[in-house]
């Protein structure tokens, strides 16, 4: 594991970022952090639209989702959303997971087994009587087209069905920023294809800036308008998205035969 | 075995340590399982005392921590106006303290394997820890917290070392199965100890049986 | 590969279990509660007029059960008052009374718990009395096997000799007294197995866990088996000694249980089961 190098947004105006305009970042990210033994470096901004994070398995995408989600805290740096600082290591403020406007999406859905998904959604909407939350949490599913499932039995939900709930909680909370660690990697082609159609339609709907963790390069090619590259331990570039297909490999720092 | 009050005693003695136990336990098995505090390992070794130490031995310094002569005896007697020791209530406190390292030691492991990011899905959509505790954590873990105590219900019921001390051998009053069982066979009374015995070995059967059960099940 | 939809699903296994579970536990509740709660070793005596008090508790040493149950029968046909026993090792019913336990009388097998008790402000002085001189004897469940004296414990066929803790019990003490008087503790140290008290002393050897023990004089007189008395200049004498420790009515009536057992009526079914005083003929075997 190389060493980390120390924090610093200058490193990310430093990289060929073009489009790392401070206005339209959404969300800026600087900080080093760690789970366990492992630590990573992470410096990037994003803003509105789909920016995946892409790298090798252990690379660190999926602690830094956490650490900006606020389930870990971070070691050094500092992490704003949307202008407002959520953590800074060095001052002592860490605004609690709770506080930060986000939704989170996980590989295996997280829903609660003895909760039915509309309750699963209901549970994230954030104000209004049961009722009201129920009723919001169905409209939530109508968007994901999950209203069928409302009163199924959560446990016995197929794999793109539970992802499809997750998502409806995930964007419940009229969060800010949606983060998806891996989101559709246990799942079959067509049930991604679907599923990607589907985010991109949410982020659009609700002007959101989402995070996608994900090795798969169809991910890249097919969501995502921006990469923000990984090597093991930190984030080395970010680039815009499309790029011509032959330049994708360099860009991301893969062979052909890793694709 | 013509006269049967050990065994009821012994129920509602087991069923009131098992409630107390229970409630205590399941809360420090929490503290231990999601707290991190100085102390926690000490925290940690004292609650397998009870487990360690020969249950003689922790009657007696019960009986010298509630007695007569300690501070918390006297109290308790200026408070209620009879001794703590040697009434069903130190049985209790005795059967409790003795099953309480079986709550916690189990519970702690149930809570543990909750799925953390379960947990991470309910704060994400904005409930503060309480609420995760009793949405996620107490739910998920429910049949190890049932088995925790289940395991301490058999062994509150099957206390003897430690509530022969503090609570004394007085039949009708203190004098709970197992006890009776070992004073019949000092009496040389033993059809009388067979019975007990076996009544005894059934209950902590039937209720082992339940917990294999309980945590066995696929989830 | 999507499976097929479900509507609203059945309730889950894991709710009827724990529903089965809450019953069985409410059922045991109901059942504690409901069971009665007479004491478990007192008949029910017709109350005689002017008895004013219903029970007393008396902590005895464990090697009076077979005498004392007798006597406590027949002082309840006298007087109406029930006895409850609670037998234990005299050390550890010393330790219990010191620190509060709520007993009336206290007979121990050794006088000098009873003065500890007394020195600790649980027991009256005025009401101290010996009701018995401990005597020690050689007993085993195969009567062939007792030998005629302590020294005959060397015998290799002794692997393992029963007595009652000398820690805490008076009889084991004595009896390690005896072993070292006759010069031979070291030769059966390591063979020496202990038990609780000397109820349990004797069960060890009668279920012939140990090969012979030293047990009370009054116990296997109990049993009818052979014996072999241990001649008392061995040992320390055994003062057996009790004291009155509660007060009021209680107490009067735990006095009067007193005065019964060293009464000439309580003396005489103290004899017949091995308790004597000295001048009082001894049981033979």
């Amino acid at each position: 594991m190389s060493a980390a190098p120390g924090p610093g947004l200058g490193r990310a105006a430093a990289n060929a970022d073009p489009a790392a305009n401070a206005d339209a970042a959404t969300l800026a990210v600087d900080v080093v952090s760690s789970a366990g033994a492992f630590t990573v470096a992470a410096s990037f901004t994003a803003k509105e639209g789909i920016t995946a994070l892409f790298g090798p398995s252990g690379a660190g995408k999926s602690v830094t989702l956490a650490t900006i989600a606020g389930l870990i805290r971070p070691q050094r740096g500092t992490i704003e959303l949307r202008g407002r600082l959520v953590a800074d290591a060095g001052r002592g403020v860490h605004v609690p997971t709770q506080e930060r406007k986000i939704g989170m999406v996980f590989q295996h859905a997280a829903l609660l087994p003895h909760r039915s998904p509309l309750d699963n959604v209901a549970l994230a909407v954030r104000a209004g009587g049961r009722r009201q939350r129920r009723a919001e949490a169905r409209e939530y599913l109508a968007q994901v087209h999950a209203s069928s499932l409302a009163d199924a039995s959560t446990a016995n939900l197929s794999g793109g069905e539970q992802q499809r709930v997750a998502l409806a909680r995930a964007i419940a909370g009229r969060p800010e920023v949606l983060l998806l660690d891996e989101p559709f990697s246990a799942l079959d082609q067509p049930t991604r294809r679907a599923l990607r159609d589907l985010v991109r339609t949410l982020v659009d709907a609700h002007r959101l800036t989402a995070l996608v963790v994900t090795h798969d390069l169809d991910d890249i090619t097919h969501l995502a308008d921006r990469v923000v590259r990984f090597e093991p331990g930190r984030t080395v570039d970010a680039h815009d998205l499309p790029v011509p297909a032959r330049e994708l490999p360099a860009l991301l720092g893969v062979t052909s035969d890793a694709t | 075995m013509d006269d049967w009050s050990p065994l009821w005693l012994s129920l509602r003695v087991a069923t009131l340590a098992t409630a107390l136990s229970g409630v205590v336990g399941v809360g420090l098995a929490y503290l231990l399982a999601k707290g991190r505090f100085p102390g926690r390992g000490v925290l940690e070794a004292i609650l397998t005392i009870p487990i360690v130490l020969p249950p003689t031995v922790l009657g007696y310094y019960l009986l010298v921590t509630l007695g007569a002569n300690s501070p918390i005896g006297r109290a308790w007697e200026d408070l209620v106006g009879a001794p703590l020791v040697f009434t069903p209530t130190a049985a209790v406190l005795a059967a409790s303290i003795s099953a309480l390292p079986f709550v916690v030691r189990t519970g702690r492991a149930a809570f543990e394997d909750v799925d953390a990011r379960l947990e991470a899905a309910i704060r994400v959509a904005g409930h503060p820890e309480w609420r995760v505790a009793l949405l996620v954590t107490l739910p998920m873990a429910r049949r190890g917290l049932l088995a925790g105590v289940a395991l301490g219900f058999a062994r509150a019921l099957g206390d003897f070392g430690a509530t022969v001390m503090v609570a004394g051998n007085i039949p009708g009053r203190t004098q709970t199965l197992p006890i009776a069982v070992y004073d019949a066979v000092q009496a040389g009374a033993d059809d009388v100890a067979r019975t007990g015995a076996l009544v005894l070995a059934a209950i902590a059967v039937v209720v082992l049986l339940g917990v294999t059960h309980l945590s066995d099940r696929r989830r | 590969m999507t499976r097929p939809e479900r509507t609203s699903g059945p309730r889950p296994r894991g709710r009827r279990r724990a529903g089965a579970l809450a019953t069985v536990v409410a059922l045991v509740v109901l059942a504690a509660c409901g069971g009665a709660s007479t004491p478990a070793a007192t008949s029910a005596a017709t109350p005689q007029p002017n008895a004013t008090v219903e029970r007393i508790t008396v902590a005895a040493a464990s090697d009076l059960r077979p005498a004392f149950e007798e006597l406590g029968a027949h002082f309840e046909a006298e007087t109406g008052t029930a006895v409850t026993f609670s037998f234990g090792s005299s050390g550890q019913l010393r330790e219990q009374i010191v620190n509060g336990a709520p007993f009336d009388l206290f007979a121990s097998a050794n006088v000098a718990f009873v003065d500890d008790v007394i020195e600790a402000g649980r027991g009256d002085e005025e009401t101290k009395a010996d009701y018995a001189l401990g005597r020690i004897v050689l007993w085993a469940s195969d009567p062939e096997r007792v030998p005629a004296s302590v020294d005959g414990l060397v015998d290799e066929q002794y692997r393992r000799i029963a007595i009652a803790n000398p820690e805490h019990a008076p009889y084991g003490l004595a009896a390690k007294q005896a072993l070292e008087s006759a010069g031979i503790y070291g030769a059966v140290a390591d063979r020496l197995v202990y038990g609780e008290n000397i109820s349990d002393t004797f069960r060890i050897a009668e279920s012939g866990n140990a090969d012979v023990a030293i047990v009370a004089l009054s116990l296997a007189v109990a049993d009818g088996r052979r014996y072999a008395t241990i001649p008392d200049g061995l040992h320390e004498p055994l003062h057996q000694a009790l004291v009155v420790t509660s007060s009021g009515d209680q107490g009067a009536a735990a006095a009067a249980f007193a005065a019964f057992v060293t009464s000439p009526a309580g003396r005489r079914v103290m004899v017949r089961y091995g308790f004597t005083l000295p001048g009082e003929p001894e049981p033979q075997s």
